[in-house]
């Protein structure tokens, strides 16, 4: 692959609202591309990788970049807040500390200052690291395409999203009391790299006994994010060290891992297992 | 396209016509002559393009300059405040050998003077942490660890 050092020629567009984005995607078609924080984007199109004669920066949109939370819908945050925003907001960290323990261990402070929760999401890397928190935190996100507004949950994002469709915000519902979180990770270079793989778990304990349960999975592409069968194991019995490897055990069977030059597919599918293990343990204080 | 964009960096406001292609990197570089700001991977892997935006550290080659358009940049040229006199980070560098080749050095500089400017006395961690997104090849990093800490110290006791 060839690194130019310059970018491409393209036209910058700076729209101020989310109406202006909607006319401007129906304006140039398939030939603007979205600009979050930069950091992956401008990478891409370094390399020549999608580039487009637009480039629609978001920065300058109204309204993309706030975090609230409400007590009746839970919290909400904009497709462009900072990373490293997300993981200092007081209104994230005292409702959902997962994600905000996610956002702050991702990248560097350098990469969190630039770069944005929606970009993270909408990259389609199966590296993005906030993908799994989102998805065991059960959160949905707003879209706007063609004018019309959808709300999906985030498990069901790829799917649902088609080019020319703009993340407006996450919803993460509240969290009842008795639940549990934990999330771990695996890079080569904890500080710095993307995680190689990841799990993000959600669970809601009655005593000891598990009632319900999400994990998410970093690393993995579609059919599923989502270790469904090792939350199958996990409901309705009594967690033990025991009850949690052997759910762990199952974590790989809904999605795919691929090689990379550092490790194999199935490599990555027995730390992924190790990985689940940590984060389920973790979240469960066992 | 072009566009008339208003930065002030290290102070002084510049009135710019820039391509919408150009990064805030190539801008500071090549157009206002502020070479101090390294251009090295170009592709966000080694931070030697640090620069503080509004109080953020960001990596100068990934950020258009359309984009920093009425915002405030600092740059190394911005750190010593009284004529040549060097800013107490720069100064610990020189004295813990903390420079080697000295090309990364305006990169960690940056990153480290964003972390103090927030938190005025880091613990070592703390200082990796901030500069994770820095890469030194000459891996000098215990001295600029140790720089980091001393600059700390001296401006907690100058304010």
């Amino acid at each position: 692959m060839t690194y130019y050092r310059r970018l491409p020629t393209f036209d910058y567009l700076a729209p101020k609202s989310i109406s202006e984005v909607s006319s401007l995607i129906e304006q140039y078609k398939g030939g603007g591309r979205f600009l979050a924080g930069g950091t992956i984007v401008l990478h891409q199109m370094k390399e020549r990788i999608g580039v487009r004669p637009y480039v629609i920066g978001l920065k300058g949109v109204a309204g993309l970049d706030t975090i609230a939370f409400v007590k009746s819908a839970g919290l909400t945050i904009g497709s462009m807040a900072r990373l490293q925003n997300v993981a200092d907001s007081v209104e994230v960290k005292r409702n959902c500390p997962l994600l905000a323990t996610v956002c702050g261990l991702l990248g560097t402070p350098q990469i969190r200052n630039m770069g944005t929760l929606g970009g993270n999401v909408a990259i389609r890397f199966s590296t993005s690291e906030t993908l799994p928190a989102l998805i065991a935190l059960r959160a949905e996100a707003k879209l706007v395409a063609a004018g019309d507004e959808r709300v999906v949950t985030v498990e069901d994002l790829y799917k649902e999203m088609k080019g020319g469709t703009l993340l407006v915000d996450f919803r993460v519902p509240a969290l009842p009391l008795g639940t549990g979180a934990g999330y771990e990770k695996f890079a080569v270079r904890e500080r710095f790299d993307y995680a190689t793989v990841a799990a993000a778990v959600v669970v809601h304990l009655d005593g000891k006994t598990c009632k319900d349960i999400t994990i998410g999975l970093g690393g993995v592409t579609l059919p599923s994010m989502r270790a469904k069968a090792a939350e199958d194991i996990m409901k309705g019995q009594t967690v033990t060290r025991d009850v949690i490897r052997k759910a762990a055990e199952t974590a790989t069977e809904g999605g795919h891992t691929t090689a990379d030059v550092m490790f194999s597919a199935e490599y990555k599918k027995k730390v992924l297992k190790v990985v689940v293990e940590r984060a389920m343990k973790k979240a469960t204080g066992t | 396209m072009k566009h008339d964009i208003k930065l002030r960096v290290n102070g002084d406001v510049y009135a710019l016509r820039v391509d919408s292609r150009r990064t805030l990197l190539e801008v500071l570089r090549e157009q206002l002559g502020l070479t101090g700001t390294k251009e090295m991977c170009n592709k966000g892997d080694c931070g030697g393009c640090t620069v503080i935006l509004d109080g953020r550290a960001v990596l100068s080659c990934m950020m258009l300059a359309v984009e920093a358009d009425g915002k405030e940049v600092l740059t190394i040229e911005g750190l010593a405040e009284i004529g040549y006199q060097l800013h107490p980070l720069q100064k610990a560098f020189v004295d813990h050998g903390a420079i080697q080749c000295g090309y990364c050095t305006p990169g960690f500089i940056m990153s480290a003077k964003a972390l103090l400017d927030k938190k005025p006395d880091p613990t070592p961690d703390e200082i990796k942490e901030a500069i994770s997104s820095n890469i030194c090849r000459c891996t000098g990093y215990i001295q600029i660890v140790e720089a980091i800490e001393a600059a700390a110290k001296e401006m907690r006791g100058a304010t």
